[in-house]
């Protein structure tokens, strides 16, 4: 009877033990799966579930020298967010703060109040260091960061940031502009192709524990792209050439402010543009608000006589005069067709009959306004407007003005006589300046563009820009006549002879023109300007130098403080650019050059 | 043999087949928990390896790009100016005034010192 119940009794609690304990791992595995599940996720996703946000590098901007190499302009470089975790810190640390504060470059002082230790002691118990981050400084370089380390300093890590720096501190900066430490691109280039340098910050779902990733468990990612790069037409020994120039106009005239452009009248793309005042981008707050204007565009101004190559343009396209028809420049007043006696403006001094050429030459304020008259208010508007006057150039950094034109309803009896001469009109230095190129490259008038290419991660090709016409302004015919009379003007006897330079046949015009303060036409402050190019029959370069009132009392025109300074980048830049001499002889029967 | 005795040996047999069976179980399970976990841990280390030579990298595309912001800030003009001054070098650019202009005809200047090496070079292995 024992024997036969004992195997049963085995077997039924055996049975009985194995079912339970399978029976258990099945209960604890269904409440584990299925009644308990959705708690444990929750709690398992907050504590070791992060989202890691993958930062993108900023593209660069540069652009080539005459070598083909590279010039950087703006770059991104990182730098060290230093804190410390107060959790993790520890008392025999204390002693390595004099260390930290000499290598971080800040008191000992601050490094202990952020420490929360005075003397080499915590100030308080644990419970004070509940918090897990204490910032010690936004902007700690490698080299820091690396010495930092060395200390060993429980608790105490960077988080690496990109921060864009420009190597080549002010230079080209009103061009360029600035991404603010916040990461916000506000000026220039920087904002206005923002789109394609600022790539794409990308992302990866993944799990922390002890504050590492936990690579198995990975699960999206999205990974980052850098932001494309930028090719700039401009050339960086032009562009410090032509910021020196303007550091020797600020040292002798102190001006309000000054601008010079340099482009290629072909193209219309801008080798050089440089403002006074300036900013170092890498120091930006350092710098006063006003001298981050990139005046070139932003300010309109009377143009001055710079513009009378508008009326004469306009009239010899019409084919109302030619270079010989003359004029009488003594005349003080003038009928118009609607039979207003108009008064004409005076000229810089007193002239008598002078022909189309010398108007130009001489820069009479009076034969400027004939011919305006002779053109008419909606012809001569026409004109004004397909210079480009009134609009736009196109330039794609950053705000720019359309400069003021009235409409000829609203202009009164002595708005073209005024006009022709450059006043009542403001247009920008831009603005003037691609007028000029429009003579010197044959009549067309070009958008200003500065980004040449977009280039990807690999150095290729994106995007590419080539030259863009606006729209033709006078036929090719005009251009190269006008381009004879501006030559004039910049010989022996025109207004800008001290702009001649030996065998380089300078064309252009001069400007000085009064600024209007309260209200009314001031005679002791001018703004002085001169647009030219060379050499006349086959362009190269194009420049305009505007020099705005001065501090100082120094009489500003376009004779003493632009022609100089266009003279001196000119004769700089024609070794730079091996332009050479052109035969006064043969030039124009050339026919004007390969272009 | 006795119908007890029959039934004694079937039970333990079943008893020992479930007795195997589970151990079996137990066995393949834990088998395939330990091959899960081996598995699991070579994820891991693989996938820690990834993520170190990503970071390298990452590290090294950093390294070089601050050495390009290093070349550039080196060679800005700015600086080199700097050098210029500190190191009393005394450099100058070339002026437009160095510039000679040549006014002869240069294609008939480059005609002619060619011919005359011809010419040269003609006479001298003549003799």
């Amino acid at each position: 009877m024992v024997k036969s119940f004992a195997p049963r009794i085995r077997f039924w609690t055996l049975a009985l033990a194995i079912l339970v304990g399978y029976g258990a791992i099945g209960y604890r595995l269904f409440e584990l799966h299925i009644v308990e599940a959705p708690r444990l996720i929750v709690e398992l996703e907050s504590s070791r579930y992060r989202l890691i946000p993958l930062n993108s590098r900023r593209g660069d901007i540069f652009s080539y020298d005459l070598n083909g190499d590279r010039e950087l302009f703006a770059t991104s470089k990182t730098l060290l967010e230093v804190g410390i975790d107060p959790v993790a810190m520890k008392r025999e640390d204390l002693v390595k703060l004099p260390q930290l504060s000499r290598h971080m470059g800040l008191d000992l002082a601050r490094v202990e109040t952020v420490f929360g230790a005075r003397d080499g002691e915590f100030i308080g118990d644990e419970t004070t260091r509940r918090d897990r981050w204490r910032l010690l400084s936004r902007r700690i370089e490698e080299e820091q960061y690396d010495r930092i380390l060395e200390l060993g300093i429980s608790g105490l890590y960077g988080t690496r940031k990109y921060e864009r720096v420009y190597p080549k501190n002010s230079l080209a900066s009103h061009l360029i502009g600035l991404v603010r430490h916040d990461g916000e691109a506000v000026q220039g280039v920087e904002r206005e192709f923002d789109f394609y340098l600022s790539g794409q910050r990308g992302w990866r779902e993944s799990e922390v524990t002890a504050g590492q990733e936990m690579a198995q468990f990975r699960r999206r990612y999205v990974p980052p792209r850098d932001g494309m790069s930028l090719a700039l037409s401009i050339d960086p020994y032009v562009q410090h050439q032509i910021e020196l120039e303007l550091m020797d106009i600020a040292d002798k005239f102190d001006p309000e402010t000054a601008c010079i452009i340099v482009t290629d009248p072909y193209s219309g793309f801008i080798l050089g543009l440089a403002n006074y005042p300036t900013f170092d981008p890498n120091r930006y707050t350092d710098f006063d608000e006003s001298a981050h204007k990139n005046r070139a565009m932003t300010d309109p101004i009377e143009p001055g006589s710079t513009f009378k190559i508008v009326a004469a343009s306009a009239a010899l396209e019409e084919r109302l005069v030619s270079v010989d028809t003359y004029f009488d420049c003594s005349m003080p007043t003038l009928q118009m067709p609607s039979g207003y006696v108009a008064k004409l403006p005076k000229d810089w001094k007193p002239f008598g009959i002078l022909t189309v050429e010398d108007i130009v030459a001489k820069s009479s304020n009076r034969g400027a306004a004939q011919l305006g008259v002779l053109v008419g208010s909606n012809g001569f508007y026409d004109y004004v407007r397909k210079f480009g006057f009134g609009e736009k150039t196109g330039l794609d950094v950053g705000i720019e003005s359309r400069g003021i034109l009235n409409p000829v309803r609203k202009w009164d009896g002595l708005t073209l006589t005024r006009m022709t001469m450059g006043h009542a009109i403001s247009a920008t230095p831009l603005q003037t300046h691609y007028a000029m190129a429009a003579i010197a490259n044959g009549g067309l008038l070009m958008r200003s563009q500065v980004v040449s290419r977009i280039l990807n991660t690999d150095s290729k090709e994106a995007v590419s820009f080539g030259p863009m016409v606006r729209r033709r302004v006078v036929s090719n015919q005009t251009a190269r006549t006008m381009s004879e009379l501006l030559v004039k003007t910049a010989s022996e006897g025109g207004t800008a002879s001290k702009a001649a330079i030996p065998g380089y046949q300078v064309g252009g015009k001069t400007g000085t023109a009064q600024k209007i303060i309260n209200g009314r036409y001031s005679s002791q402050s001018h703004v002085g300007s001169f647009s030219g190019f060379f050499p006349a029959s086959d362009p190269e370069l194009v420049i305009t130098v505007i020099v705005d009132g001065s501090h100082s009392g120094m009489p500003v025109s376009g004779g003493s403080a632009a022609v100089p300074a266009f003279k001196n980048v000119a004769e700089k830049l024609i070794p730079y650019y091996a332009i050479t001499p052109v035969d006064q002889g043969r030039a124009y029967a050339l026919g004007g050059g390969s272009h | 043999m006795s119908r007890r005795n029959i039934k004694s040996r079937t039970a333990n047999r079943i008893l020992n087949q479930i007795i195997l069976y589970s151990v079996a179980m137990l066995a393949l399970i834990g088998g395939l928990g330990m091959i899960t976990v081996w598995l699991r841990h070579q994820t891991s280390i693989t996938a820690n390896h990834l993520q170190s030579i990503e970071q390298k990298i990452v590290e090294e595309r950093r390294i070089h790009a601050q050495l390009d912001v290093e070349l550039a800030v080196a060679m800005s003009t700015d600086r080199l100016l700097e050098l210029n001054r500190k190191h009393k070098l005394e450099l100058q650019e070339p002026s437009f005034t160095q510039i000679v202009h040549v006014e002869e005809n240069v294609e008939k200047r480059l005609y002619e010192k060619s011919a005359n090496a011809l010419f040269t070079a003609t006479a001298l292995s003549g003799n």
